[in-house]
């Protein structure tokens, strides 16, 4: 039972992990803690859905659509609100509170178009499941840890060995000195918002098909365990994120099944305070370091 | 350095804040936060009632003058408020009864009203939150040309609300209220749904039979009525000689991922497994049912999940599975001959299909309907200036009333109502009639 509840907590911990590493990404880069996170993956799912729905046809080709759609709403978040109250240079928490201010538009806006009902999600990834031993293995499981391991290295690629990700660093250290060195500050930001987006919209697709339904409350739980896995892992800190999604998912999913069932968020934000408190800049948080 | 340690600092802050309201407040069924609702509702219900009382009864005697009576039955107020949720995430349930209500009173109107007069609808929105069903109360009984109200959804809501309804005597009709300590918290509540104990026992006792007695496990949804109606089961499922095995629980509307507990219970390996939830949770359970392979296990459930979107969501994992609830299936699939369904049901159920192509007719709206139906014929026959009349009216089952929410309908001991249980099964993604 114990691979079994491992592989249970993994899975939906890697989903934690694709959308706390856009979460972690804009606070590196802006120190901004993104509210609208959750609703933005919430949106991803319901995007993939709606578009499914409505076209029909190949479902890849629209959940392709749906990650973009989303990325450009995150983007536009960014390019509409956010970059005009950085050039006014307001103070971080009128950044803050739209973020909150997002979340509910985009929540709501979910509601009265989608309705508060159940929907039922198309399950693309489910090619039956293995048994070893007495434990079952599915392969929707197996598919959502690939595709987030496969997208976290990939973005650690980016941002550790491209010169794009050398831009993003250095805006995240200093971006007037950035800017003075010629690194367009603003791109950076959007482009990090559409990527932490188009994360958050993968992670909702992904989770829509596992369990094979999405509602309007999804956001709201998956927003806060994100928080969580990032302050975790170390804010700023793209490995930190992964490793403290895996974490959050890990610990619930072991609390439900071995301590009580009733406490399980109790007992992962427990842990998460512990760990904090012992070590307050996260596990992989460094005193000084450089933030993405 | 100083900055980074304020920034994470901060943050933390913000975490151990939000987990709090995410374990604690987050849903407004958990029975925490019920608690706590109900204390500052009851503070305020009295500090109302004594102002409100005096006033309603003040405008009840100077209306009463001036209006006609109609036989020996006195007409004085034409108003059925509402307190039902019609944004925030109960929605969907809100809509059904709105649409239930607002077809009840049309059906009323149509018939000749209260005494000539038609009845007026007072839509009250309560957004699904049992803070916001108290402030909708209080608005409510200041309103003195109302004679009944008909809400809310859902049992901490309406528990909530309920002593600012008691505290002004004015009946509340309430058509989803199962919890087994609503009828007991006042005079002037009148449930349309039997108590959680009828339900269960029969469940239990089907469950029983069923398996021979077999081991049982329980996972229901941590609400006031969940964890009531968990007891229930286990004090009547070891009563009649079986084994609980293990019971779970998981927060609706939050937990959207139930393998662990799922894991959990496969290795107790029960003969039966009885979930209690909302269709929406029960139909994802019954597909990770499938993805953690609990073979061989008879999964019995209630009767929230006679919905077609519950068959929507769970699709083939639905299959096999048993049902037993008050309220019967209102599909096509079941609205056969042989079905022992009343005439009064099919037709309410092509009539509201007809109205209402968007929403198909569920429990809800019947429930709905049902209630709105019984407050206005009991106010016919008892006239709306006495509220104690009127609920002694409706108590007695009115003449005229064709209960479309369920079979046999009647009240025991002031006002715990009985219903017939109905047992349905899903083949090939339909409900079907079940017989064991």
């Amino acid at each position: 039972m114990l691979f079994e509840q491992l592989l249970n907590g993994l899975t939906i911990g890697s989903t934690y992990a694709l959308v706390a590493i856009g979460f972690s990404m804009v606070f590196g880069v802006l120190e901004l803690v993104n509210f609208a996170n959750g609703s933005i993956y919430m949106l991803g799912g319901y995007i993939t859905l709606m578009v499914y729905l409505a076209l029909g046809g190949n479902f890849w080709l629209c959940f392709v659509i749906s990650i973009i759609v989303t990325g450009l709403v995150g983007f536009s978040m960014d390019r509409f609100c956010l970059s005009r109250l950085r050039n006014q240079n307001a103070p971080k928490l009128s950044g803050l509170i739209l973020t909150m201010g997002v979340a509910t538009i985009l929540d709501n806006f979910i509601l009265l178009f989608f309705g508060s009902e159940t929907k039922a999600y198309p399950n693309m990834i489910d090619f039956g499941k293995v048994q070893i031993g007495g434990i079952t293995i599915n392969s929707s499981q197996l598919v959502i840890l690939g595709v987030a391991v496969v997208l976290m290295v990939i973005l650690s690629l980016i941002t550790y060995r491209t010169k794009f990700g050398k831009a993003m660093r250095s805006t995240a250290q200093n971006s007037n000195a950035a800017k003075l060195m010629g690194v367009n500050v603003n791109v950076i930001i959007a482009c990090t918002f559409f990527i932490g987006s188009m994360l958050a919209a993968i992670a909702g697709t992904m989770v829509g098909m596992y369990y094979q339904s999405i509602d309007i409350n999804a956001g709201f739980t998956v927003g806060m365990k994100t928080m969580a896995a990032a302050v975790l892992g170390g804010v700023g800190v793209l490995p930190g994120a992964m490793v403290g999604g895996l974490l959050v998912g890990v610990f619930e999913t072991l609390g439900a099944s071995y301590i009580s069932s009733g406490y399980r968020d109790a007992i992962a934000f427990a842990i998460l305070i512990i760990v904090i408190l012992i070590k307050p800049s996260g596990l992989f948080g460094k005193a000084k370091v450089s933030k993405v | 350095m100083k900055k980074r340690k304020l920034v994470s600092l901060v943050l933390a802050g913000a975490l151990a804040i939000s987990a709090l309201a995410g374990c604690g407040g987050g849903s407004d069924d958990s029975s925490s936060a019920s608690s706590g609702s109900s204390t500052t509702s009851e503070s305020s219900a009295s500090s109302e009632a004594s102002t409100s009382e005096s006033s309603e009864s003040s405008s009840a005697s100077s209306t009463s003058e001036s209006s006609e009576a109609a036989g020996d039955a006195e007409y004085t107020k034409f108003t059925l408020a509402t307190s039902i949720p019609l944004t925030g995430t109960m929605m969907q349930y809100g809509t059904s009864y709105q649409n239930g209500i607002e077809m009840a009173v049309a059906d009323f109107n149509a018939s000749g009203g209260l005494g000539g007069q038609d009845v007026v609808v007072q839509i009250n929105d309560d957004m699904g939150d049992a803070n916001e069903a108290i402030n909708v109360a209080n608005k409510i009984i200041s309103d003195s040309d109302v004679f009944a109200v008909v809400g809310s959804y859902g049992s901490t809501l309406s528990m909530a609300a309920a002593p600012v309804y008691e505290g002004a005597s004015l009946p509340m009709v309430s058509p989803n209220t199962s919890h087994p300590d609503f009828p007991s918290m006042g005079k002037f509540l009148v449930p349309i749904s039997p108590i959680a104990d009828i339900e269960r026992g029969a469940a239990t006792e089907m469950i029983y039979e069923l398996s021979d007695g077999g081991d049982l496990a329980i996972l229901y949804q941590n609400t006031d009525l969940g964890v009531t109606g968990s007891e229930v089961m286990i004090e009547r499922y070891e009563e009649l000689g079986g084994t609980v095995v293990t019971t779970e629980t998981f927060t609706p509307q939050q937990t959207k991922d139930f393998t662990p507990l799922l894991s959990k219970i496969k290795e107790t390996n029960p003969a039966v497994l009885y979930i209690d939830g909302e269709y929406n949770d029960l139909a994802n359970i019954l597909i990770q049912i499938q993805q953690v392979g609990l073979d061989g296990v008879q999964i019995v459930g209630p009767g929230n999940a006679f919905k077609q979107e519950f068959l929507d969501i769970a699709g083939d994992a639905a299959n096999g599975v048993i049902l037993a609830g008050t309220t019967p299936v209102y599909l096509d699939s079941v609205m056969t001959e042989d079905s022992g369904l009343s005439e009064a049901i099919v037709d309410f159920t092509t009539r509201y299909n007809e109205l209402y192509p968007d929403t198909p007719c569920d429990g809800f709206a019947a429930s709905a309907y049902d209630a709105a139906m019984l407050a206005m014929l009991a106010a016919r026959e008892a006239g709306t200036t006495d509220p104690q009349a009127l609920m002694d009216a409706m108590l007695a089952i009115p003449d005229g009333f064709e209960c479309v929410s369920g079979k046999d309908m009647s009240y025991e001991d002031y006002n715990y109502v009985v219903k017939g249980v109905f047992t349905y099964t899903v083949e090939d993604g339909e409900f079907k009639n079940y017989t064991m």
